[in-house]
């Protein structure tokens, strides 16, 4: 692997440099921030000085009488063979465009003899000209139609060394001119310039997303706390993991008030800086390496719920220095990264997570035993009053019904578990949703239960996710079974579900709900109907005052009946006529009794076949569907899942 | 086990309402594979569709599955192992096919229609495999040619037998929709347009237009027949009857 110059503080490559900038004074040099250049001023090139002499299949001095604009020379293309080797300089607009010019670089074979360059000290010619002294410089010796091509490619501007100046380039034909720049104010001196380390620029640069690849090893960084569910994951996908805990120190200590940094990078500075505590700035997190069998690519699905974990962060590694966010990448290729560490482990991500110096606190072990075990069994001698033989007393003790988390994967959601919070969600959350027509709910004290006929088969946002495991209304969450396990009647003499009593059995305790109490779910956010108007007939309403007339005690004072309105109790006796009529109470929202009811109570009752033909007869072939499968599945296997 | 009855009608609705996963699942649980396998092939699980295929019987099928539409012909001739007996045995690669030789294996004229088209259908099937293997077409012209002959004029002697044409043309069907996609994946379009004419001179149902429809997608062109060919069929011919316009 090629590694920059910069490493070794010296900038020269094997080759003998065209020039040099040990012009910069040491203490005007800016010092890196990043642990790349170790806070050590730029020392110059150990090369003997020398002026940059003329490309090598050229005059040493054109004469210069050709003119600034070259127009007397002949062009490049005239010429056959290699372009000269010059010293030359890309001048980008951002960090990222000079990473990338510095990857074509390394890629074309001249990965050991460049340097990157920040304006330092404008001098007299570049001040004010526009000579990109904001900008990120590349120096590096190389063919100059080469340079002009991979210059170009990465949107640069491209000068040529020249008598101690960077001309700019005019894109073909020779070299420019020692005085083509001077005459029109764009040459710039190389005194003028400060060296600037690749750490520099790649924090500058930060990271941009990329598509992800199909990596056979990942390396997470995560709180201890969420480890053992990660593991418990891996291992069921069947992948390797080990774990060791680690420290992370920030990569960048410091923030550098010469080098303008992105917004990645200053909101990493940031985040170091107010983790800054009194053990330097550091933290402790666990280091998880995933790998897979054979070198098979990692599940795409897992690498994908991790990176979408806030709390965790998912690299892909290089090599032991170089971890870098999943789905990101810098300017720079990972191989050439990972060449620049100068010791322990590099952390690079975005500013969501920041940038840290990473460094292992021990081995990495197996990380199968950070999965939690449910249940301590303690070991213990045999008992000999059990194994002595002849023991007539022999009797074995039932073990306690535990709920426990156990593989309920296909159960579909029959009900949800809520408590006050989630019930006040459900109005927003139900109103205008189909569920809103079939759901009930059946409050409690601090538990309510939201339930359907024929099953919610929706996973909702609140509460707990049930299943109804039966016989009758019985309730477990989803993900949990009972143990050990039991058959129907077991179920039903333990759990005391009767067919108007649900049972929610939890792995604390167990809950119960009296199905009687059952309201439509829209009564929690729909209030009394509007008042009513009866619009009956005058006769109607003549008839009506007349049977008040008799059935009154005190006959009404005698006179004309030429209102139309009825009076207040002909309303009251109108309104309890028609609900008698019609069944409607307006000012109670209660639902009639409907198919839903029968179906409900069919369902409770084990009687799937006929709620799954209630459900198909009135049109919910889904729900009718999922009651066949369970009428299907309870007449094959009476026991519990 | 469970009950294969609920399970049916549980499918059913699930595919009232457009489930189709779901309704494949109960079906697979009620052993009825060859449904299953439809509802998979039709969502694009091949590979369950190739199983359920393989657990119903259709072991040609499932091959054609395994090969054509996962293009894993390994498996798809390890699950055309040779058994004793097979028909396809006495058939030259190549070669003819002469009911004749098809007519001790079975008494019933049906049974030995039935046993040609197996053989026909194993044969497309190590076609297309060899087809995905790379290996020279040429081995592929002599199935497709016994295939023409065969939709030419089979249906001419099952119409003269007097039996029920659904079995047969339920099979011929398939062998057509396979030669015709063991054709196009050797970019033979020649043999595909053989295939498609050969159908038509058999006077097998929707043939036309399978052959406008196929002409259309793949050509994007519009196919015209002559009449003649459509009022006079089969004449029972081995010559092209038919020589389509393409315009």
């Amino acid at each position: 692997m090629t590694v920059p110059p910069h490493r070794s503080g010296s900038g020269a490559g094997r080759r003998s440099p065209l020039f040099r900038l040990d012009e910069i004074p040491p203490d005007e040099v800016p010092v890196s921030p990043a642990a790349g250049s170790g806070g050590r001023p730029f020392v110059p090139a150990p090369t003997p000085p020398a002026t940059l002499p003329a490309p090598q299949n050229e005059p040493a001095s054109r004469p210069s009488s050709s003119g600034s604009d070259g127009s007397a020379e002949p062009d490049g293309s005239d010429r056959a063979g290699p372009a000269p080797v010059v010293g030359l300089a890309g001048s980008f607009g951002s960090a990222s465009a000079a990473l990338v010019f510095a990857g074509s670089l390394v890629a074309t074979g001249h990965g050991d003899g460049f340097r990157f360059l920040r304006v330092h000290r404008p001098g007299p010619a570049a001040a004010g000209t526009g000579d990109g002294s904001g900008a990120w410089w590349v120096a590096v010796e190389m063919a100059l139609d080469l340079g002009r091509e991979l210059v170009s490619t990465a949107h640069g501007r491209l000068y040529v060394h020249t008598d101690g100046r960077f001309q700019p380039d005019r894109g073909w034909g020779l070299p420019p001119a020692a005085a083509a720049g001077d005459a029109a104010g764009e040459a710039v001196p190389t005194s003028g310039f400060g060296s600037a380390s690749v750490v520099e620029v790649v924090r500058a640069a930060g990271l941009h997303p990329v598509v992800a690849g199909t990596p056979t090893e990942a390396v997470v960084l995560l709180p201890g706390a969420l480890a053992g569910g990660v593991v418990q994951r891996a291992l069921e996908l069947g992948l390797s993991v080990r774990y060791r805990p680690v420290r992370l120190d920030p990569l960048v200590d410091t923030p550098q008030s010469v080098i303008p940094q992105s917004a990645t990078m200053q909101s990493a500075t940031t985040r170091s800086d107010t983790t800054a505590g009194p053990f330097g700035g550091g933290r402790v997190a666990t280091e998880l390496r995933l790998s897979a069998a054979s070198a098979e690519p990692l599940p795409a699905s897992l690498l994908v719920a991790l990176n979408h974990d806030p709390f965790v962060l998912l690299c892909r590694a290089t090599g032991d220095r170089l971890l870098v966010q999943h789905a990101m990448a810098s300017a720079l290729p990972d191989p050439l990264l990972a060449g620049l560490v100068d010791a322990d482990t590099w952390v690079l991500a975005d500013g969501s997570f920041g940038c840290w110096r990473l460094v292992g606190l021990g081995e990495p072990m197996d990380a199968a035993a950070l999965v939690r075990l449910v249940d301590g069994y303690r070991l213990e001698a045999p008992e000999r009053t059990i194994t002595a033989p002849g023991d007539t007393s022999l009797r074995l003790a039932g073990r306690p019904v535990a709920i426990v988390a156990g593989r309920t994967s296909g159960v579909d959601i029959d009900a949800a578990l809520l408590d006050d919070d989630d019930l006040a969600s459900i109005p927003p959350l139900l109103a205008g949703h189909p569920l809103a027509e079939i759901a009930v709910v059946v409050r409690g004290r601090d538990r309510h239960l939201l339930l359907a006929p024929g099953g919610l088969l929706e996973r909702l946002p609140v509460g707990e996710p049930l299943y109804c495991l039966g016989p009758g209304p019985l309730f477990l969450p989803v993900g949990y079974r009972t143990r050990p396990r039991l058959p129907p009647t077991a179920r039903r003499a333990l759990f005391g579900v009767a067919d108007d009593i649900a049972v929610v059995a939890l792995p604390a305790r167990a809950v119960a709900f009296d199905l009687h109490a059952r309201e439509p779910v829209w009564t929690l956010w729909a209030g009394p109907g509007p008042e009513l108007d009866l619009q009956l007939p005058p006769e109607a309403v003549a008839a009506l005052a007349d049977v008040d007339t008799q059935v009154t005690p005190r006959p009404p004072e005698p006179g004309p009946v030429s209102a139309p309105e009825p009076s207040a109790s002909g309303w009251q006796r109108a309104r309890e006529l028609l609900k008698r009529v019609r069944n409607r109470a307006p000012e109670a929202p209660s639902a009639p009794r409907t198919w839903l009811d029968d179906a409900l109570e069919a369902e409770f009752a084990d009687n799937f076949v006929r709620a799954a033909e209630l459900h198909e007869r009135n049109g919910d072939p889904l729900r009718a569907a999922h009651l066949y499968e369970r009428a299907a599945r309870r007449n094959g296997a009476r026991i519990s899942p | 086990m469970t009950d294969a009855p609920l399970l049916d009608r549980a499918a059913s609705c699930y595919l009232r309402v457009g489930q189709v996963a779901e309704a494949a699942r109960c079906y697979r649980e009620a052993g009825y594979f060859a449904r299953s396998a439809d509802l998979f092939a039709r969502i694009g699980r091949y590979r369950d569709a190739a199983t359920d295929y393989a657990a119903a019987g259709l072991i040609h099928i499932a091959a054609w599955v395994l090969v054509h539409n996962l293009n894993d012909p390994t498996a798809a001739r390890a699950s055309l192992a040779p058994d004793p007996g097979d028909p396809a045995d006495l058939v030259d690669p190549g070669g003819q096919i002469d009911p004749a030789d098809l007519a001790g294996l079975a008494d019933p004229v049906e049974s030995a229609v039935g046993s040609m088209f197996d053989a026909l259908e194993r044969r497309l099937v190590s076609a297309r495999c060899d087809v995905a293997d790379r290996l020279p077409y040429r081995r592929i012209l002599p199935v497709l040619a016994d295939v023409q002959a065969m939709l030419a004029e089979a249906s001419a002697a099952g119409r003269s037998a007097a039996e029920p044409a659904w079995p047969a043309n339920a099979a011929s069907r398939r062998i057509e929709e396979w030669a015709v996609a063991l054709a196009e994946a050797a970019h033979r379009y020649d043999q595909v347009a053989l295939v498609f004419a050969a159908a038509v001179r058999g006077v097998r149902p929707g043939a036309e237009q399978r052959w406008a429809e196929w002409s259309a997608r793949v050509l994007h062109t519009e196919l015209t027949l002559p009449s003649a060919a459509r009022q006079t069929p089969a004449a029972t011919s081995a010559e092209p009857a038919t020589s389509p316009s393409v315009r």
